[in-house]
């Protein structure tokens, strides 16, 4: 890293614990030569730092020649994250400690068409059985953050839109659950929490710009530039679900027709189902919109294991996601993919060989560079750990903020 | 009844949790969700504090039921759980059962169609690399009875972790002066780097060796060439476990339910 950490910027010990976190085991004199401070002010900010317990002493590092120096290490088991995936079929939190790692996790039913402030009481009453359940005290949290669908205004603070939850259109999520539970809360679009959760469990160097395609019940598409989320004019980009794919196409929701969320989404591909009424019948598809995702899943577990008619649905879908990233990597010059989400939790290698042959055999830049895609190992949990990691990072190392208003 | 618990034992901090049991969460849930429950799970270091975590949620009540993986030998957690009075399900083997509740998962039936996919072949030499969980070793015991009633040359490696893994337990394997055609890894991760370890030896697969993995995974799936391997019935499973812990806090009685068996998903390896 380079030095760039000036010792006037209000800053500096947010700075100081991400370099912490980042080295793994580092000394004092790590810090002064990777922070270019002084002696004095590393010595200084780390003094406050273990006096709160972020930071601890874990023994003696090799001598170069002079004494051993003491080497330091983050205090992860000292402060814990909250992160919660508001999905229509289950709601996911997730607890993590101060290095990301996961020390738990609770589901619910998902929040469906209830209305919302029904849904943020139950989540105050669960963050609260959980913290008993992991034995964690409230004292101990630094924040919660949320990843959900939908836009947001301009303010950053509410979360609008989204086809299944047309109530939470003007509902200010961040607001009434601060109010309800407590807790600092910091609200994120859930494919940027998708990427964001790649980057923070430290898989991808912070110089790398990749994206991360997240698919619910909805599809979206998390772009991370230079260890940031990339917000655009108001913290909504990334919306690939409605990029045009057929000029012709079906009427979309959103005003457009032929948008990629509906030929690709889980809704298109169940709809599709349907009409094949032998294979919706042997399958047990329910067709209610409150079981979408529940009739999804079958179709990709049966897709999974071979069954024809349900791979072809997928395939199908699968190229329709295929093209919108071959016009993504095209625009921004993307060399790295991951794909994310429940919707990917069933039938994920599919969609993968699908999307990583069209990109190595089309993708405009093939002869300069290859554009690696991956299926995300975090895999369901994504998104809420990439909430875990809005809190942390907005409340540990707010010098990488993240590129919206929260 | 609302809260079901789930302790997972991780020695090594993980980010996110192996696709067996990420699978069996995911099918639990779904019958959870349906009887508005809810599943809990919480990753623990060691034994101790996994009983430690079931002594506090006694004490708490803030869990009603719990889900036992990962049975050992005369499991200790059975005897204290049911002490402790805390309704539970375990996933067992046929051989682990016992007067509780549990799902119930045919290791040997299954490892005899493995081999009989292998055998049908005309493999006469083949090799099972194990894996560091004690249900391996009951695959493993499964594989050399295979061995011995099916007549062929059937032998178990354990890799060392410490010592190259999964790679270097390959490469003993295959530089034997008469190697196996044939390598069942007992997980998809093994199978996934011997795989590559095989082509760098300058080997083809499954052209000079055949390659199985115990349990699918997306990895098997994408791997170049794809991995022939035990169908994960994970989802199916974690959804028996929900039915046996509703019917056993119904009525009051252990219910035991059994697992689909896995089959042979053939893909390019074999
Ligand atoms: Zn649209």
């Amino acid at each position: 890293m380079a030095k760039m950490i000036g010792p006037s910027s209000e800053n500096t010990r947010s700075a100081i614990l991400d370099l912490i976190r980042s080295g793994g085991v580092v000394s004092r004199v790590d810090l002064v030569e990777t922070s270019g401070l002084t002696a004095a002010s590393i010595t200084r900010i780390v003094k406050t730092l273990m006096s709160d317990g972020l930071v601890i002493e874990t023994g003696f590092g090799d001598s170069t020649g002079g004494k051993r120096p003491t080497l330091l290490e983050l205090n992860a088991g000292s402060r814990y994250a909250v992160g919660i995936s508001l999905d229509d079929a289950r709601l996911t939190y997730v607890v993590t400690d101060l290095a990301g790692v996961l020390v738990g996790r609770l589901v619910s039913a998902g929040i469906g068409d209830t209305y919302p402030p029904t849904v943020i009481e139950r989540i105050q009453a669960e963050l609260d059985v959980l913290l008993t359940q992991l034995d964690i005290e409230r004292s101990d949290v630094v924040g919660v953050g949320v990843a959900g669908a939908g836009r947001r205004d301009v303010s950053g603070a509410v979360l609008r839109a989204s086809l299944s939850a047309p109530d939470w259109e003007n509902f200010a999520v961040k607001q009434a659950l601060e109010a309800a539970s407590g807790f600092t809360v910091f609200l994120e679009n859930d494919s940027a929490c998708a990427a964001l959760g790649e980057f923070w469990v430290g898989r991808i160097p912070a110089t790398q710009d990749f994206a991360t395609l997240y698919m619910a019940t909805g599809i979206g598409c998390g772009l991370i530039i230079r260890g940031s989320v990339y917000g655009g004019a108001s913290s909504n980009a990334g919306e690939i679900g409605h990029m045009i794919i057929d000029v012709n196409g079906p009427d979309c929701w959103c005003g457009s027709r032929g948008c990629l969320e509906m030929l690709a989404a889980p809704l298109a591909v169940v709809q599709r189902a349907l009409a094949d009424t032998t294979l919706a019948t042997s399958l047990g598809l329910s067709g209610q919109p409150s079981e979408l995702r529940m009739d999804f899943a079958r179709i990709a577990r049966a897709a999974a294991q071979g069954d024809p008619g349900c791979v072809a649905l997928i395939e199908q879908s699968a190229n329709f996601l295929a093209k919108a990233l071959i016009s993504l990597a095209n625009l921004v010059d993307l060399d790295r993919l991951y794909l994310a989400g429940p919707g990917f939790a069933d039938a994920g290698s599919i969609y993968y060989r699908i999307i990583r042959d069209q990109l190595d055999s089309l993708a405009f830049m093939r002869s300069v560079h290859p554009v690696h895609v991956e299926l995300s190992e975090v895999g369901l949990e994504s998104a809420a750990l990439g909430a875990a990691a809005v809190a942390l990072q907005s409340e540990l190392t707010p010098h990488h903020k993240v590129a919206s208003g929260v | 009844m609302k809260d079901i618990g789930l302790v997972l034992v991780q020695p090594t901090p993980q980010v996110a949790h192996e696709p067996l049991i990420s699978g069996v969460e995911h099918g639990l849930e779904e019958i959870l969700i349906k009887s508005d429950m809810r599943l809990v799970t919480r990753v623990v270091r060691d034994s101790a504090a996994e009983l430690a975590v079931y002594r506090s949620w006694n004490t708490s009540k803030a869990v009603d039921a719990v889900v036992l993986v990962r049975l050992t030998r005369g499991d200790r957690r059975i005897a204290f759980l049911e002490k402790l009075g805390v309704p539970f399900a375990a996933i067992a083997d046929e051989s682990q059962l016992g007067d509780f509740s549990a799902v119930a998962i045919d290791y040997a039936g299954m490892m005899h169609a493995l081999v009989a996919h292998l055998t049908d072949r005309g493999h006469t030499k083949i090799v099972f690399v194990s894996g560091a969980e004690e249900l391996s070793s009951i695959r493993a015991a499964a594989f050399l009875a295979e061995a011995r009633a099916g007549g062929f040359d059937g032998h178990v490696r354990k890799p060392d972790p410490a010592a190259g893994g999964s790679d270097a337990v390959t490469r003993e394997i295959l530089a034997d002066d008469d190697p196996p055609t044939a390598i069942v890894y007992d997980d998809d991760l093994s199978a996934a780097a011997g795989l590559v370890t095989i082509q760098a030896l300058g080997l083809s697969v499954p052209g000079d060796v055949a390659v199985v993995a115990w349990n699918d995974s997306v990895r098997c799936q994408s791997a170049k060439p794809s991995i022939t391997a035990m169908s994960n019935e994970a989802h199916t499973v974690g959804m028996l476990v929900g039915q046996s812990l509703l019917e056993t806090v119904a009525t009051g009685e252990a219910t035991l339910l059994h697992a689909p068996n896995s089959f042979i998903v053939e893909r390019e390896s074999t």
